[in-house]
């Protein structure tokens, strides 16, 4: 990269880090294995940063294949620290059941229960907003693939004990039901 | 109100990593990354584990050096933790090195030889534009491997590169890599620049962290920033990488590393090859990243230098043979 591309991919880096890191974190459903991964994808994207045309997609697509390929990663020895058990009661987010310190630990030990592909489904239909074509071109897999997988992965997340009290048990989703039903 | 479970999910993976925030410092570290690989033209990333099972002798602490967490799946990696009492023993070994050094004169020969062994593995993903304007239908997986040999002009800095193509692995992009590699004058430092450098250790470190600061550009940094220290080892290492130093610079930045706080030495390493050497290493904590160099405790010639971190992240460049001579070689790998 020249300093006219630097200065791109820091642009780019500064204006989508947090969601890409983000992003990470719930495809991995772990805050460390989060960061690995999201900096891996950065380093990734630098080697090749002239000839991406969509960044964006890159690191997505990057995202995925670091996931599935789980080999590719050294596991963390350390178990990761619940956010949780540093909760303080004086922070005045305690009083907030669904802040993000309260909910993360949930939420990602819900989502560790999918398998990888289902959590990706999810991830990216519904966090990233992809639609269901993007999804399936991503992964690799039909659409009704990706509609079936979403369905499951739903059913199953209602079962899980830390966020199902936060769901609604129910499935109103209309595109669940066409499948469902059709 | 969310109307469906999709969408109170959506809004629980929203919520729940709303304040996680990039660390700052990831695309300096990305980008820093890819300067190190275009400036070391000549040099090639060697998968592999070093082989480092050495025992760790010292640790040079006169400030409060970060400590260094441990690297998984890496042996040799040194000790974990500083302690005064066994900074003599690495900084005795610096000095054994900065004496070997004085001792071994520069070969004389006008083009420095440089083989190279290259085993690097890059995934490209399905999507990717390659240079030929087409989209990756799936994803390719691109090894490189197979053998490469430099020739430098040390009079005026331009390299020859010759590259054995037989085992590479097809490029995704479509580029079919040269089987030489010409670079003009000025791509690598010439005996006389190198020459020009002080040998004083005072002088020499300031040299060193001037050039890393025009180099790295620290006042443009997000984020954290590397210390003084930080940029004067990895300066340090990556001149002594350079195999037509004169004997004086050599023992020079061996001395400068003796005084460079938390400097690690391990004196029975080996490295990638399984070569005898002595390892010295150093964390970053600003960059979550290790820079290692292996040295020949004979000659105080660098074998082997290596990158490890962040996460998973690991390059190395290792030599297989540095020779000196006055006409330029044919291409070792042309049939």
């Amino acid at each position: 990269m020249d300093r006219k591309q630097e200065r791109a991919f820091e642009e780019f880096v500064a204006e989508s880090g947090d969601s890409l890191l983000r992003l990470a974190t719930l495809l991995t459903s772990d805050t460390g294995l989060g960061e690995d991964v999201y900096q891996e994808t950065l380093h990734r994207l630098a080697a090749r940063w002239s000839r991406v045309a969509n960044p964006r997609a890159f690191c997505r697509q990057v995202m995925r294949n670091i996931v599935i390929d789980q080999s590719r990663l050294k596991r963390r020895q350390v178990p990761q620290i619940r956010l949780a058990a540093e909760h303080d009661d004086s922070d005045p987010r305690s009083a907030d059941p669904t802040s993000a310190v309260e909910l993360r630990p949930a939420l990602l030990d819900a989502l560790r229960t999918l398998t990888p592909q289902q959590r990706m489904i999810v991830v990216l239909r519904y966090f990233d907003d992809r639609s269901e074509n993007e999804v399936a071109g991503l992964l690799g897999v039909s659409t009704g693939t990706v509609k079936s997988a979403a369905s499951r992965a739903m059913a199953h997340l209602r079962e899980q004990p830390g966020i199902s009290g936060l769901l609604t048990q129910t499935e109103t989703d209309p595109t669940v039901q066409r499948i469902r039903y059709a | 109100m969310p109307d469906t479970d999709e969408d109170i999910l959506r809004q629980l993976m929203v919520r729940s990593t709303d304040d996680l925030f990039a660390p700052p410092a990831a695309a300096t570290a990305a980008i820093r990354r890819q300067r190190r690989r275009r400036l070391r033209t000549r040099a090639i990333g060697a998968a592999g584990t070093a082989a480092a099972a050495g025992v760790a002798v010292g640790v040079l602490v006169s400030s409060s050096p970060s400590p260094r967490p441990a690297q998984a799946g890496r042996g040799g990696s040194g000790t974990e933790n500083a302690t005064p009492p066994i900074r003599l023993a690495a900084q005795q070994t610096l000095l054994s090195l900065s004496a070997a050094a004085a001792a071994t004169p520069r070969p004389s020969g006008r083009f420095v030889v440089q083989a190279e062994d290259t085993d690097t593995t890059d995934v490209y993903p399905a999507g990717t534009q390659t240079s030929a304007g087409t989209t990756l239908k799936h994803q390719e997986i691109l090894t490189e491997t197979g053998k490469k040999t430099s020739v430098i002009d040390t009079t005026n800095g331009s390299v020859i590169t010759y590259q054995d193509l037989s085992e590479s692995g097809k490029d995704p992009f479509g580029d079919t890599p040269p089987a030489v590699l010409k670079n003009g004058t000025g791509t690598e430092p010439t005996n006389a620049q190198l020459d020009a450098l002080p040998t004083s250790t005072e002088a020499l470190r300031a040299a060193l962290l001037a050039e890393a600061i025009q180099q790295d550009q620290p006042s443009f940094m997000m984020g954290p920033k590397p210390t003084d220290d930080d940029m004067v080892f990895e300066q340090a290492a990556q001149v002594l990488w350079d195999p037509n130093l004169s004997s004086d610079l050599r023992a020079a930045l061996y001395k400068v590393l003796a005084d460079t706080p938390g400097v690690q030495v391990k004196t029975d390493a080996t490295d990638s090859s399984g070569r005898p050497a002595v390892e010295i290493s150093r964390y970053e904590a600003w960059s979550k990243q290790e820079v290692e160099a292996f040295e020949d405790a004979k000659t105080g010639a660098t074998l082997e230098s290596a990158w490890v971190g962040p996460s998973a992240n690991y390059a190395e460049d290792l030599y297989l043979s540095v020779t000196y001579t006055n006409t330029v070689p044919p291409d070792p790998y042309k049939s």
